[in-house]
């Protein structure tokens, strides 16, 4: 075997020592609780089983599902930032080297298909078909996820129109998704989806740059952040020395940027609001977040001591991920530097965790119905658990939670 | 005579209390002085400018600036004193505007104040067109002239700067030295690390060479002639006769 292609073999066993050892140290931290997820899920996807409606489109939402899944594909290739220089002199294998990096990926990807599959049979046996139409499922899925795979290769090496070539990859894997689950098995949409995937397959490799060319960038850009991804998740539950991010500008809130004054009182302030804003997470989580406790608020029963329950629970998760703002600076000199006293470092992330949190309140409650039009003025109540949860949270919960893990003070 | 603006009295200290890097370091920085600290690579300049700022705690002696020590009054030490250091260290979610509005902030410079400074400064350095431009389009070069921006937007008292031409154009070299020696005109003592020692000659009024962590000589060019016993050496020949040699 060349030496560059044992390399992958190499990386990939040390990024699974790696990611084992970080899975030993949560799961020792963890004691019951993923027990109790677990019989929590096994319960309330029972009750949603249920409790879903007959005209509930079973079709429609096991279409979204496995077109998120078949198209939001990575490819992990475990590249690092002096392969450019050290194994670009060897382009033989390099191929070997990327060869395997697509099975790795396209194996790893077939079980994240699986997966999806066992966790949404009860809903697809229930509702849409028998075990049989399951299985060919999953098989014609992971085949799809398999072209994808190839699709998604051949579209890193291309640098044009990458938005046009990833919706005409997410519009074939709807479309096939959803005539897969809306029963017609074979007929003219089988033949006239075999022509389209040919054609699309054979327009990629047309275009495809010369071999040469190894869109290095782009790789790394992934590898980071998929890494960043595990990191951060990891950093959920024990403390992870280097996360990765991207920036995005966001203009959006230079608004709201401009009405902070030029004090320095506000300075850390002044950082952390476009440390939060303009990183890809923990933005992105909170935006997540908030719509996903909306949705639930708005869907679930509304009872007071539940709706409250999955605020206050929104808003820990969201609140967890917020002291992040404040660690990703702590290895800056500039830090170190600045003329002002220690103890502003925290009580700016506070205000901003505290301003962030009450928002995210609101945003989840001023749309609901139900908590308008009560019997009983619910609305105002639940609206001041959520701010005060918010208070308690970032200038006590939060402050003690990074001290106690961290130098930080 | 002029009263020192910054005091290094007997400092030892490194990364490890056990194997410390620079030992029993002695001198000083007088207002509207440049002082240069040269030496070979690994001799333990960056780690004296470290301990300065604060970065690293000394085993021994003492580093007073304005009479205050790091340890009795952390900010008022920080409040006169800018650094720029050898690798740029930029905020990648802040814009150069924002880098120069961050460090007007923290200083609490006023904003009519800030703007009288930061326009001559970026078009001189030539970045005025970039103002609004993230830290990852920018090259070397423009990343070291951010750091150099943000302490003179500061017109500090002590002005600490290591390794400053590395990356930077021969335009921008041209600017830096001319902003240095305006700001030691007006008072500003300044202490410069470098390997170009030409520039260090020209512009430096003392010089502190150290050779394994110890000064090996110090004071102005005539006096390390003296020391050196080479009369009407330049500073290059001063360096490879007193640090060229391995462990003499």
């Amino acid at each position: 075997m060349r030496p560059i292609e044992s390399l992958f073999l190499e990386r990939m066993k040390h990024a699974w020592k790696k990611g084992g050892r970080y899975a030993a140290l949560i799961a020792k931290g963890l004691h019951f609780l993923p027990i109790f997820l677990l019989i929590s899920l096994y319960f309330g996807y029972k009750w949603l089983l249920a409790e879903l409606p007959e005209d509930f489109p079973v079709s429609l939402l096991l279409t979204v599902l496995f077109t998120w899944t078949l198209s939001s594909t990575r490819i992990r290739t475990y590249v690092q930032k002096a392969d450019p220089v050290f194994l670009f002199p060897d382009l033989d294998g390099l191929k070997g080297y990327f060869r395997r990096s697509l099975i790795y990926s396209a194996a790893m990807q077939s079980l994240k298909i699986w997966l999806v599959t066992v966790f949404l049979s009860p809903l697809y046996l229930t509702r849409v078909g028998e075990v049989a139409g399951l299985g060919s499922a999953w098989a014609l899925l992971t085949l799809l996820k398999i072209w994808n795979i190839g699709i998604v290769w051949l579209e890193i090496h291309r640098e044009d129109r990458r938005g046009v070539h990833a919706f005409l990859r997410w519009g074939t894997n709807g479309l096939i998704t959803w005539w897969l689950f809306s029963g017609q098995w074979f007929g003219w949409p089988l033949v006239i989806g075999g022509i389209w995937l040919g054609w699309l397959t054979l327009h990629h490799i047309r275009f495809r740059s010369p071999r040469h060319l190894i869109p290095w960038e782009t790789l790394m850009r992934w590898e980071e952040r998929t890494v960043s991804a595990y990191y951060r998740l990891a950093n959920q539950f024990i403390d992870v020395p280097h996360i990765g991010n991207d920036v995005t500008p966001r203009p959006v809130f230079s608004l709201l940027f401009r009405r902070l004054p030029s004090r320095p009182e506000n300075t850390y302030l002044f950082l952390y609001l476009r440390t939060f804003f303009r990183y890809r997470e923990p933005f992105g989580v909170f935006v997540r977040l908030t719509l996903v406790t909306a949705v639930l608020l708005a869907c679930l029963p509304a009872a007071g001591w539940f709706s409250a329950f999955i605020l206050l629970t929104g808003l820990y998760v969201t609140g967890i991920q917020l002291p992040w703002i404040r660690r990703i600076h702590r290895y800056q000199p500039w830090f170190r530097l600045y003329p002002l006293p220690e103890k502003q470092k925290r009580t700016d992330c506070s205000r901003l965790a505290f301003w962030l949190l009450g928002a995210q309140s609101s945003l989840a409650l001023l749309p609901q119905y139900w908590a308008w039009n009560s019997p009983l003025p619910f609305l105002l109540p639940i609206l001041l658990l959520g701010w005060g949860a918010a208070w308690f949270l970032s200038w006590i919960y939060l402050p003690r939670r990074l001290h106690k893990r961290s130098s930080l003070r | 005579m002029r009263v020192s603006l910054l005091e290094v009295k007997g400092l030892t200290g490194g990364y490890s209390n056990r194997q410390p890097v620079i030992h029993d370091l002695s001198f000083t920085v007088k207002p509207g002085e440049m002082v240069g600290l040269i030496g070979l690579n690994g001799a333990g300049k960056s780690t004296t400018i470290k301990q300065i700022l604060g970065f690293l705690r000394p085993t021994s002696g003492e580093i007073r600036f304005n009479g205050r020590t790091l340890e009795n009054d952390p900010t008022g030490f920080r409040k006169q004193l800018a650094y720029i250091p050898e690798t740029p260290y930029l905020y990648p979610e802040l814009t150069l505007r924002e880098h120069l509005e961050l460090t007007a902030m923290a200083y609490g410079i006023p904003e009519e104040v800030q703007r009288e400074r930061m326009e001559p400064l970026l078009e001189r350095f030539h970045m005025k067109k970039r103002i609004d431009w993230y830290p990852d389009t920018f090259s070397k070069g423009m990343r070291q002239k951010v750091m150099v921006l943000s302490a003179f937007l500061l017109e500090p008292s002590l002005l600490i700067v290591d390794e400053p031409f590395v990356g930077l154009d021969p335009l921008a070299i041209h600017h830096l030295l001319e902003r240095l020696v305006k700001l030691k005109h007006r008072g500003t003592g300044i202490l410069l690390s470098t390997h170009v020692l030409a520039t260090a000659e020209k512009y430096c009024d003392t010089f502190v060479l150290l050779k394994e962590g110890r000064i090996a000589l110090k004071g102005t060019l005539e006096e390390m002639r003296r020391q050196a016993g080479l009369s009407d050496a330049s500073l290059n020949d001063i360096f490879i006769h007193a640090a060229g040699e391995e462990g003499t």
